[in-house]
């Protein structure tokens, strides 16, 4: 028995280490507060989540976000008609925030197909990026839901230094007021896994 | 059987440290960072008009390529970025990897160049993901190509530059870039779209 026990230990640790560095071993892009662009009259710095202004590029995102606006209006994210928004943070260049671009649509699918639709909401933030350099991460990812570019960083101050991608859950108080609930960085789970963790703890279960 | 535990264990430990070795490559810390560094180090040798200088590279992939064998074929963008594995540079191809359609559109292909031996090309743009464009090592002899386009720095590294070559194999664009910024992509589409507009 000792000498099963002796013999299958090692193994175990091993096995136990392979797990652990397979969970800490991963490549990140770091986003940081410098100035990389962007149009200078244009440095918006938010102090919450729920000043935050959504450009609207068609009716199908109006639609989707549950306001009344069309092409070209400005809502603030006070506006938008959800419980729960999942805000993305990515960066155009960030090789692991295009691997996990198809990963967040497979999210906004899930959540589409579900009856959540009406109750969660997925926005992406392009930090450091322009608006051509967002349009052009939307189109190659085919991406449904709305981005914004953030050239200046003005997301920086509300949700400090992270690494990109990073996902935040917004909770909705009822009155417009978005606060974060939870936050992951780098690599998302996996969809389903994730949406289970924001129907905990957004309380939606 | 003690001598079997003996050496399980010390096979396991092997196998455990090869594997945090291997993937420390892909830790946040495996890019350097040199600091700010001064912004432009070099004195171009090449200007907008002029026939771009002749070159011929091996890339990554094992082949030789050469500038003079795109003429009356495509345009070429020639991106030259300082060196592997430090910030900027890191991020900048793998955008450009997502941004095919912009030179597609324009009938330019893309050439990425550093100062860095193919080993450490290899390995540096692998954990970029699989890039479209080839990527020339101007190891040996030593940044000959970025020197005789002016853009060879005194520590030895490239500056980050950016050259926009036509069909007729005529330098039509260049930005060399402050090193410690990346250079505008939009920039870069709209100098593309003229250059085919005029060629039409």
């Amino acid at each position: 028995m000792d000498i099963k026990r002796n013999f299958y230990l090692p193994i175990c640790v091993f096995i136990a280490v392979f797990l652990l560095s397979s969970c800490c071993i991963r490549p990140v892009c770091k986003i940081t507060p410098k100035k990389v662009g962007g149009d200078p009259n244009n440095l918006m710095v938010y102090k919450n989540f729920s000043e935050v202004k959504i450009p609207i590029d068609s009716l199908q995102e109006a639609d989707y976000l549950g306001v009344n606006a069309v092409e070209k209006d400005i809502i603030t994210l006070s506006q938008v008609k959800a419980d729960v928004i999942i805000l993305e943070v990515f960066n155009f260049y960030c090789p692991l925030c295009q691997k996990e671009a198809p990963n967040v649509n497979t999210l906004y699918e899930l959540i589409q197909q579900s009856d959540l639709s009406g109750k969660i909401k997925i926005i992406g933030v392009g930090m450091s990026n322009s608006e051509y350099e967002v349009g052009l991460f939307k189109e190659k990812y085919v991406i449904p839901f709305p981005l914004l570019a953030d050239p200046n960083n003005g997301f920086y101050r509300i949700i400090g230094r992270v690494e990109s991608p990073y996902f935040a859950v917004l909770k909705n108080d009822g009155n417009g007021n978005f606060e974060r609930i939870h936050g992951v960085e780098r690599n998302l789970p996996e969809p389903k896994d994730f949406l289970a963790t924001v129907l905990t703890v957004s309380g939606l279960k | 059987m003690k001598k079997k535990f003996i050496f399980l264990s010390f096979l396991m430990l092997w196998i455990i440290s090869f594997y945090l070795s291997s993937g420390s490559a892909e830790m946040k810390d495996s890019i350097y960072n040199p600091g700010l560094l001064k912004p432009v180090d070099s004195t171009l040798r090449v200007r907008v008009g002029k026939a771009a200088p002749d070159f011929t590279l091996p890339s990554v992939a094992g082949e030789k390529i050469t500038l003079s064998e795109y003429r009356g074929k495509k345009n070429v963008v020639i991106s030259f970025v300082p060196a592997a594995w430090t910030p900027v540079c890191s991020d900048q191809w793998p955008g450009y990897n997502i941004a095919k359609k912009v030179f597609d559109d324009q009938d330019a292909l893309l050439l990425g160049i550093t100062v860095d031996n193919i080993p450490t090309l290899y390995s540096w743009t692998k954990q970029m993901g699989q890039l479209w464009f080839p990527v020339l090592s101007d190891f040996w002899p030593h940044g000959q190509v970025a020197k005789k386009f002016g853009v060879l720095r005194s520590d030895g590294t490239t500056e980050r530059a950016i050259f926009v070559i036509d069909k007729n194999g005529v330098i039509r664009y260049i930005d060399v870039h402050d090193i410690n910024e990346r250079p505008n992509l939009e920039l870069l589409a709209k100098e593309l779209g003229i250059l085919n507009k005029t060629s039409q």
